[in-house]
């Protein structure tokens, strides 16, 4: 049978889709004050009159009386909730709607377009922010990176991770981390390891070092200012979706808050709902102690996964600036946000504080507004699963403060290549190269008696692929990460939920150390 | 026994006949048309269809990227006093400064897009059981179907920050005329109702 040709029909839908196709339609609302409206027609069918109480009339078939200075119409009356107050339809014995004109604000007419009207074109902007980075830069969520430990009071641990979101050299850039269990010691000496499947390009690591006076610490504002604090308090409740929190925030212990996450939807928030007693009226500001749980390692070995073998071949090309897609799955998840209440009860939005990486909690100072009442209610607004919260305070704000900014004055190689590890780090054209197991003790002469330090490190790094990764390449999924994030973070949920109970025990124990 | 077959199927032995070039058209007008669909979606519910607009009176669903990099805040946008944004999520009043705004989109009103072409490809489908006929319906169906996705899909339905300033986004608040005189207590009760 031969092929037929195409009908007449099929060249009528063709003239329909180019008729229709790629023109826009409009929908246009207007607002009028009360004197525009009465120089306007009652050509409009609904118009919704707004009043200065809240409240909004829907009306239909209006006129104003003037005279009386009144909108009169059939419709509704909404409160401020949008609930139906009265109601007037035609027929009705009773029917007019009556608003006094002096009541009212605005009023808003809507034309709706026809279905095939066309012309104003909206451009859509992408929107963006750091989560770019970890696709494009996956460290962001990656948890290795440069690991530095220093001597507590009682023990050594790791007490910082340093630029956890340069997983590229055009992704270089310095980190600020509180040393806030280090013990303060006139030698000063931090042990720099490289403990993953990664070559470490560190440019420098600095202390930034406060002299302390009395008990209060010193503490970054997440805009790279340094504040003293004192009176530092623990939260009167501390409720989440799970219960009572405050055993688990009350102070810097490891013992922290976390959730599972949603087995429907990685991207799911939840909130923390506190409330401090304000004692004084000296500004405060509202501490927090926190890390990562292993969520976003996951979507970062799981992107790279996707990657597959190609995975050279697209870091190269990001790196290059060819992709600038901006992608947003780790974007959705974002960071802790904090609200506080105000005396109308209204959740104010203050500030939001990130810290990427599951090794070692970082502590932010929030600044909080000026608040008169008794108690202080903050929410903090948090994705399901991500966040691991150690401490919540609120402090006293003082002055802000000015750091010593010290490099080290000797750099011993416990294990590795670098002949000259500190010329290398004193010199801001190279970089200290460190490979799996690789290992720096680095000393610093600290000048005060008793002090506050911080870690400013500079660098980035690169991921090794792992063999394993190459198996699960699917361009198809990568394309899902990249361009349906919400619809892939519901889709990985299941995946994520195997696991989950386990991969903060197999991250730790899968660490490269000698 | 193929030829048999085809006489007694003929709306099938149509659609082989005409080597399915009529999905291919339906899939190169979808193709067509998607390409320039300017619309974007808000939760289920969230917001009413085009033609609702003028009939209800919430603000319209606003998500925000904050300078801080996150863009956790999405709800009913309720409009703004002096220098901040007020915005109902999950029952609660929140506000935010504008300039700790990156930027934000507001979606107006939901389009039905995605339900018109299901119920087109239905229809469509449906056209094999109109027999020879098959070769006129399927093609009207198929116009029919696209033209009304094309005119819903480019609806426009959502502007976003910094490419409007905020004196747009006031039209599609709850509160177009701002929070000032508003009893913002009673508002958060009525929502916790």
């Amino acid at each position: 049978m031969k092929t037929s040709k195409i009908n007449p029909a099929f060249y009528g839908t063709l003239l329909i889709l180019l008729f229709f196709s790629c023109t826009t339609a409009t929908i246009v609302r207007e607002l009028k004050t009360t004197d525009q409206l009465k120089n306007s027609s009652t050509t409009n069918k609904f118009i919704k009159a707004h009043m200065k109480d809240g409240t909004v009339y829907i009306l239909n078939e209006w006129h104003i009386d003037t005279k009386a200075n009144q909108l009169v119409g059939f419709g509704k009356h909404l409160d401020i909730g949008r609930r139906q107050i009265k109601e007037a339809k035609q027929g009705e014995r009773f029917p007019i709607l009556i608003v006094e004109l002096d009541q009212l604000v605005l009023v808003e007419t809507n034309e709706v377009g026809t279905k095939l009207g066309g012309g104003l074109v909206f451009m859509s902007g992408l929107v963006g922010g750091l989560g770019t980075y970890c696709l494009i830069s996956p460290k962001s969520c990656f948890g290795s990176c440069p690991t530095f430990y220093a001597e507590t009071a009682d023990t050594v641990k790791i007490l910082a991770e340093s630029f956890s979101t340069s997983i590229m050299p055009s992704l270089e850039k310095n980190d600020i981390d509180m040393l806030y269990e280090a013990k303060y010691m006139k030698d000063f000496k931090l042990t720099v390891t490289n403990e993953a499947m990664e070559t470490h390009s560190i440019r420098y690591a600095n202390l930034l070092v406060f002299e302390k006076s009395g008990q209060g610490r010193i503490f970054a504002d997440g805009q790279g200012k340094f504040f003293q604090c004192s009176e530092m308090v623990e939260p009167l409740n501390c409720d989440s979706f799970l219960g009572d929190c405050l055993p688990q925030v009350r102070s810097v212990d490891q013992v922290e808050y976390f959730s599972e996450s949603d087995p429907e939807n990685l991207n799911s928030k939840e909130e923390i709902h506190l409330r401090f007693d304000n004692q004084s009226q000296n500004p405060k500001g509202l501490i927090i102690g926190k890390r990562q749980t292993m969520m976003t390692t996951y979507l970062l070995y799981q992107g790279l996964a996707y990657m597959g073998d190609a995975a050279s071949y697209f870091l190269t090309d990001y790196e290059l600036g060819n992709r600038k897609r901006q992608l947003e799955v780790f974007n959705l998840l974002g960071g802790v946000d904090i609200y506080m209440k105000d005396s109308l009860g209204v959740w104010n939005f203050i500030s939001s504080v990130s810290e990427t990486g599951p090794i070692a909690s970082d502590f932010n100072l929030i600044t909080l507004p000026n608040f008169s009442e008794r108690d202080i209610e903050i929410k903090v607004v948090l994705n399901r699963g991500l966040w691991r919260i150690d401490y919540l305070s609120l402090a006293e704000i003082h002055d802000e403060v000015y750091p010593a900014v010290l490099a080290p004055t000797e750099v011993i190689r416990v294990n590795g290549d670098e002949i000259n590890p500190l010329g290398k780090l004193l010199d801001s054209d190279s970089y200290l190269v460190t490979f799996p197991g690789d290992k720096y003790d680095l000393h610093y002469d600290l000048p005060f008696e008793d002090g506050e330090v911080f870690l400013d490190a500079k660098g980035y790094y690169l991921e090794w692929m792992r063999e394993e990764w190459s198996k699960e390449q699917n361009f198809r999924k990568l394309r899902q990460m990249i361009n349906h994030p919400e619809a892939f973070l519901r889709k990985v949920a299941k995946d994520y939920k195997k696991y989950e109970p386990v991969m903060e025990e197999t991250f730790w124990s899968s660490r490269y150390v000698y | 026994m193929n030829q048999l077959w085809k006489r007694h199927f003929g709306a099938v032995a149509m659609f082989i006949e005409i080597k399915y070039s009529g999905f291919l058209l339906f899939l190169a007008g979808l193709f067509i048309l998607s390409s320039c669909s300017k619309n974007t979606l808000a939760p289920r519910g969230k917001v009413p269809n085009q033609l609702d607009l003028q009939t209800t009176a919430n603000g319209g669903w606003i998500s925000i990227n904050s300078i801080h990099g996150q863009m956790n805040i999405e709800g009913e946008f309720m409009g703004f006093e002096s220098d901040s944004l007020f915005i109902m999520r999950e029952r609660n009043l929140e506000s935010i400064h504008k300039n700790d705004v990156l930027s934000a989109r507001l979606i107006f009103f939901n389009h039905h897009a995605n339900q018109i072409l299901a119920w087109g490809a239905i229809n469509t489908a449906a056209s094999l059981l109109n027999g020879y006929f098959f070769i006129f319906t399927a093609p009207f169906n198929i116009g029919i179907t696209l033209a009304n996705y094309s005119a819903e899909s480019k609806l426009i339905n959502y502007i976003d920050y910094p490419q409007y300033n905020w004196e747009h986004f006031k039209y599609y608040a709850r509160f177009p005329q701002g929070l000032k005189g508003i009893d913002r207590r009673l508002l958060i009760a009525s929502e916790q109702k």
